[in-house]
């Protein structure tokens, strides 16, 4: 009997040691997994004390961290200007090839038909005469600078 | 060489264009450059191309 009270007090103190060694490593577990993701863990406390509050109550907590959730926001303005930008760089692209198609609309154009003429066979010591025609085929004055041998 | 200076649109004209035969004999090749404010074609080339008798 004494002999198996005595195994029941040292189970009872070993039980009780383990006890107090599961309660110390939770205790210091959940303080650490508070601290690791104190914002998920604390949230939920908050949430069970105000049901109804607890999401502001995060967007609160969080907003320091949450300068991601701003910048969610700015994100998506972001993306928004891309298209802009994109849109605008197509109208601009639009209107670059209007503006050159404009441009070449009311541009000049030099129209000569003839890129290489050929006099066939020559005597020695001939001044060979030949007209070139051209037009312009464009919608504004064609100003012909020069003529330059080469 | 005796060309226009302006051409109106539509307007068309003619360049006289000038060439040496010279004395050596064999087929020669020159060219002449029309340099306008077209913006497509700035720099018009011609070419002429011409043998000489021996």
């Amino acid at each position: 009997m004494l002999n198996y009270d005595a195994m029941k007090c040292s189970k009872m103190k070993r039980y009780a040691t383990l006890l107090v060694l599961a309660v110390l490593a939770s205790a210091c577990s959940g303080p650490a997994e508070n601290q690791g993701s104190s914002n998920t863990n604390a949230p939920p406390a908050q949430a069970n004390s105000n049901s109804s509050s607890p999401q502001p109550q995060i967007a609160q907590g969080n907003p320091p961290a949450v300068a991601p959730g701003p910048a969610p926001p700015t994100v998506q303005q972001i993306p928004p200007p891309p298209p802009k930008s994109a849109a605008a760089g197509n109208a601009n692209a639009a209107n670059a090839t209007n503006g050159p198609a404009a441009g070449n609309a009311r541009a000049p154009k030099l129209v000569a038909p003839e890129k290489q003429i050929d006099f066939g066979k020559q005597p020695q010591n001939k001044n060979l005469v030949r007209p070139i025609v051209i037009k312009n085929g464009g919608r504004a004055d064609l100003n012909i600078e020069s003529v330059v041998p080469s | 060489m005796d060309f226009p200076k302006v051409l109106r649109p539509g307007q068309a004209g003619t360049i006289k264009v000038k060439v040496e035969t010279g004395t050596a004999p064999g087929v020669h090749v020159k060219s002449v450059t029309i340099k306008t404010n077209d913006p497509n074609d700035p720099s018009h080339l011609v070419r002429f191309a011409f043998d000489v008798k021996g």
